[in-house]
């Protein structure tokens, strides 16, 4: 199997290559791979996937600039939940 | 490498930034375009993606907007990334009997211009959107309303520059503006100083900080709005819809001044091409703070899953918040302002940024070029405020 079509994120199917060329393209920032390239916008929200995107980012951003590696903001809910368990009681 | 010199520096690379860089470039002129963040890292990208003109006023603020769109639609030739804009209509719903006279003079206003929204009763709501609450009253319809990516918006846009000449720095802060006898003669960034005659503030929420640099006080006050997100579903909701409580807080915006951190809430949903449904939105002012709050996301499911019963299956994946340019008047600023040659401002687009970015980007360019726009934009001047600055 060629390595450009390794998955790196999962929920979201995006590959080894289609990162690797996004950062060709100009990203420099995990923020920057994920609004080109949806890595980390899945179901578990980067938590699987970032720490390979942001090696692939050292490893390939480098030697075409600056970059940064300070990760996307985690934010609420810590995993998926329901919008009826949110709403409350009176909607279920 | 950053150049030392252009012809025309433009601060902020959002949607508006995006598009002002593009329009310019196109018109063979020397640009750069200066972010201090990430590939539109701020309201950009994140919003409702809505490109709404319903609710805007009949008068220049509608114009804009119904010029707009027309380039969304010519974006999609011209750039080499899929905007994803589509116009499957939007729905005003109404969910009692005493919003109705509101919504019904919001109507008429706007079919006095020929701007034409029509009603529908509960039962032909539900035959556009089955999912919807057996409950409400109705809906005010209009084709025109729609959707789009804004990440592809403007990442698109800055490809276009790029390939056109225009040069593009991310992380790149800028720190002054050097004027000299009140004409602008360069700008001081964290990567070095860039000789040039005119500067445009596209610099959304964060305006007025540009616009201390060089001595104006801007009344652009950061709007916090937070949305949450779903996971992917199959395509259930097919139009762009707001609450109509959004129609009638519309009209109370010196409340909300007065009474900053309370939070309002109203509905919105657009569910994208991806699958996930942006739902939101609640609103406040808490300068810059961008965490969102538990019961903000509570107020939204509330409201969403009123509305939209069988929603309440889908799971959450992310709540977001972000700081629209908010203006009292709900108008932006453009223009050049007086007193300081080469300096135009492109800011306060409120919670329209996405839908106006392209008019903006095109109304900016012509005044740089030709000196005169295909909109006259007079009334949208930085002057309208300097009785109340």
């Amino acid at each position: 199997m060629n390595d450009r079509e390794l998955i790196i994120c999962r929920c979201e199917e995006v590959t080894q290559g289609e990162i690797i060329k996004a950062i060709q393209d100009g990203a420099q920032s995990l923020n920057d791979i994920k609004r080109t390239t949806r890595a980390g916008m899945g179901l578990c929200q980067g938590r699987t996937c970032r720490k390979l995107v942001s090696q692939l980012l050292q490893e390939h951003g480098r030697e075409l600039g600056e970059i940064f590696l300070k990760p996307p903001s985690f934010r609420p809910p810590v995993r998926p939940i329901k919008l009826e368990e949110l709403a409350g009681e009176e909607f279920k | 490498m950053m150049p030392k010199e252009a012809e025309i520096v433009i601060v902020g690379g959002g949607v508006i930034g995006s598009s002002i860089a593009y329009f310019l470039s196109k018109a063979g002129k020397d640009v750069v375009l200066l972010d201090k963040g990430d590939l539109a890292g701020e309201a950009s990208a994140a919003n409702g993606a809505f490109v709404w003109t319903s609710t805007r006023r009949p008068g220049i603020d509608l114009d804009l907007a119904l010029t707009s769109i027309e380039i969304h639609k010519q974006f999609q030739e011209e750039l080499d990334l899929d905007t994803e804009y589509r116009r499957p209509g939007g729905l005003i719903i109404v969910e009692n009997d005493d919003q109705i006279p509101a919504m019904e003079t919001f109507r008429k206003q706007r079919e006095d211009v020929g701007f034409v929204l029509t009603m529908l009763d509960s039962k032909e709501a539900r035959e556009l959107e089955p999912f919807l609450s057996e409950r409400i009253v109705g809906a005010l319809f209009n084709p025109l309303d729609g959707g789009t990516n804004p990440f592809n918006l403007v990442v698109g846009l800055q490809r276009k520059v790029k390939q056109m000449g225009g040069k593009v720095f991310h992380h790149t802060e800028v720190q002054g503006i050097q004027l000299k006898k009140n004409k602008v003669k360069g700008v001081i960034t964290d990567k070095g100083f860039i000789r040039t005659g005119l500067v445009v503030n596209a610099c959304g929420a964060w305006a007025s900080l540009i616009g201390d640099m060089v001595g104006i006080k801007i009344p652009i006050f950061p709007q916090e709005m937070e949305f949450i997100v779903t996971e992917q579903v199959p395509p259930i909701i097919s139009h762009i819809i707001m609450g109509a409580g959004y129609v009638t807080e519309e009209y109370s915006k010196e409340e909300m001044m007065n009474d900053r951190e309370k939070f309002r809430c109203a509905l919105c949903i657009h569910q994208t091409a991806s699958g996930n449904i942006l739902l939101g939105a609640t609103w406040r002012f808490v300068g810059y703070d961008k965490r969102t709050s538990y019961e903000e996301t509570i107020a939204i499911a509330k409201e969403i899953v009123r509305i939209f019963p069988p929603l309440k299956d889908a799971h959450v994946i992310r709540t977001f918040a972000n700081f629209f340019p908010f203006t009292s008047d709900d108008l932006p600023i453009l223009g050049y302002v007086e007193g300081i040659e080469g300096f135009i401002m492109a800011a306060g687009h409120c919670g329209h940024g996405i839908c106006l970015g392209p008019i903006t980007g095109k109304l900016i360019s012509e005044l740089i070029c030709e000196g005169r726009t295909s909109i006259p934009i007079h009334e949208l001047s930085l002057s309208r405020f300097l009785e109340l600055v």
